[in-house]
């Protein structure tokens, strides 16, 4: 991945936000780039996910900017973020267990017919083709996804994120709740999603979790970006040593939260 | 990846999912038993005038009901629609002694309906104060307002071409009955076939996820909120035109049975699950009770005393089903 050659799908920049005088994001900046995935490492309560709920429209920002595409975005809700392609797979499954996976999936986007009802049918059709591509053992599109194990209600999260064309797709935690076959499961997901040309956030606060999925890793301690470097140019220790002290290796990039004379 | 449901059942078609369309095959067995034991203990109870007079009495029950399960089921409540439909008969009767045609008053009192449900609505959810408290808040106002406006009598209401929606018959069955189903269907066209439908579901299945989503969770209680105030306000000019009259309080002592035929239906208090077939049934079956019980000559003290054991036994059912679900 070239760096200079391509502008950046999103890039954020100096990114502030304070609940009571506690600020839970100080400062920070991060890009990624198409068919890039980037995690976004930290202990719990280091910012990692109010950072990523900015971006998703969740929280509004107190400062800072936020480019997608290199043009500024102006990102105060979940609709805006959806409408520039931001979509975002919660840690706790953004999804209705009451209602069917077909009906999950075009939440809030339902096809319709000519009439104005809705049309079960095309949108049942539609969810098959999608899972198809990504879950092809997925059958259960007519049962409440409550019903669903942790892989398959986070595969109808993703299929719903994927349905509505996301260029960036931001997961949270995306497999701490799943058994191993499943996690399985979501690497391969990842990289076929890679492969569309979708730039993707990891959030997780194990590093074992992503760092083999990741091409990037940033690290935020206490709201603030220690740094960023590639996966290959750092050891897990080096990044576990990022995400304890602060401690920046020389094979990755300092940001504002890195220990100064480390 | 096990595949049990493939082709859903002829009943999951029709009530929309998730064991709903097990309750109401239930209720309805429960329903025939009553009516077969009814006929058996009471030689008057199948009889054509008494059927007719309790299809009026259930549409009333049935229509305050009505609006009130989908918002149940998108996690809100409304406690406040039988003083609605008491404050509807009120601004009826007043406003055509005012010299006012009868049809604007009752578009006019329509109209204080959806007032009060935006009240209801908008405190429920941008204040977010608890529904149980708001609308038994407003329901204690609006019941004040019509005792006032009336002094606590009731109004005459006998007006030429008004009456008929409460008293007469088309093709033998009485007008209330037949408002009351077509509102019914409805309400079922809206919740299973429109996206605002979806949208109640997933907003009292997983507001916060709904929230999420993008989905305008506010908005949608609010309209369900308008629209159990306006399904009250039915009510009230149907019974007003049953009555002849508009008594301030003449709906509220039906709030408890509406409750209770909501949650029996198979409506979830926790919201995200429900049916109006199911409400409908369930407004049959007490509906039914009530009137063979009065056959059987039950004092009407011990009437209230069973709407009280069967609101439990609703809650109750409501309780197991979530564990087994």
């Amino acid at each position: 991945m070239t760096k200079t050659a391509q502008t950046p799908l999103v890039e954020i920049k100096d990114l502030s936000i304070a609940f009571g005088g506690i600020k839970a994001v100080d400062n920070a900046s991060l890009d990624l780039f198409p068919g890039e995935v980037v995690a976004i490492l930290g202990h719990n309560g280091a910012g990692k996910s109010t950072l990523i709920k900015i971006l998703s429209g969740a929280y509004k920002r107190d400062s800072g900017q936020i480019y997608v595409n290199g043009e500024q975005a102006d990102i105060n809700n979940p609709r805006d973020a959806k409408k520039f392609g931001i979509e975002t797979i919660y840690q706790t499954l953004a999804v209705a267990d009451n209602v069917d996976a077909a009906a999950n999936l075009y939440l809030g986007r339902e096809i319709l017919t000519s009439i104005g009802t809705l049309d079960d049918a095309a949108m049942e059709a539609e969810a098959r083709k999608v899972m198809g591509r990504l879950n092809p053992n997925f059958q259960r599109f007519k049962e409440p996804v409550a019903k669903l194990s942790g892989g398959q209600r986070q595969s109808v999260a993703i299929a719903r994120a994927i349905l509505f064309n996301a260029k960036i797709l931001i997961m949270d935690e995306p497999t701490a709740a799943l058994g191993p076959q499943e996690t399985e499961q979501v690497g391969q997901l990842i990289q076929q999603l890679k492969k569309d040309g979708i730039g993707i956030f990891l959030i997780s606060h194990d590093i074992h979790d992503v760092f083999d999925l990741a091409d990037r890793v940033a690290v935020m301690k206490n709201g603030q970006m220690v740094g960023h470097a590639r996966t290959e140019d750092v050891t897990k220790d080096e990044v576990l040593g990022m995400i304890i002290l602060g401690k920046c290796p020389s094979g990755a990039t300092p940001g504002p939260g890195a220990m100064q004379n480390a | 990846m096990s595949n049990t449901t493939q082709n859903p059942s002829v009943m999951k078609r029709l009530f929309g999912g998730s064991g709903v369309g097990t309750t109401v095959l239930i209720l309805l067995v429960f329903y025939v038993l009553l009516l077969v034991t009814f006929s058996l203990l009471s030689p008057f109870f199948m009889t054509v005038r008494n059927m007719t007079s309790i299809s009026s009495n259930i549409a009333l029950i049935g229509l305050m009901a009505a609006a009130g399960t989908p918002l149940i089921i998108a996690g809100g409540l409304d406690l406040s629609v039988a003083a609605v439909a008491g404050l509807t008969g009120v601004i009826i009767a007043l406003l055509h002694a005012a010299g006012i045609p009868i049809w604007i008053a009752v578009l006019a009192a329509i109209g204080i309906a959806v007032v009060v449900g935006i009240v209801n609505g908008v405190l429920a959810t941008y204040l977010r104060l608890n529904p149980l408290i708001v609308t038994l808040a407003t329901m204690s106002i609006v019941t004040g307002v019509s005792l006032i406006l009336t002094g606590g009598l009731s109004k005459p209401l006998i007006v030429d071409g008004f009456n008929w929606i409460g008293q007469d018959r088309i093709l033998g069955i009485p007008v209330p009955a037949i408002l009351m189903l077509a509102v019914y269907i409805g309400l079922w066209l809206l919740m299973q076939k429109t996206h605002f439908g979806r949208y109640a579901f997933a907003v009292g299945g997983n507001p916060d996820a709904s929230r999420l989503i993008g989905l305008p969770v506010d908005r949608t209680q609010i309209a369900l909120y308008v629209m159990s105030a306006v399904s009250g306000a039915i009510a009230g000019t149907v019974l007003s035109a049953m009555l002849g009259a508009a008594a301030p309080n003449a709906a509220g002592p039906h709030l408890l049975t509406v409750i209770a035929a909501i949650i029996l239906g198979g409506t979830s208090l926790q919201g995200g699950r429900g049916s109006v077939w199911g409400t409908l049934v369930a407004v049959l079956i007490l509906g039914t009770l009530n009137n063979g019980l009065t056959l059987m000559n039950v004092t009407s003290f011990w009437q209230e005393v069973t709407r009280g054991v069967v609101l439990i036994l609703a809650v109750g059912f409501d309780g197991l089903r979530q564990r087994v679900a």
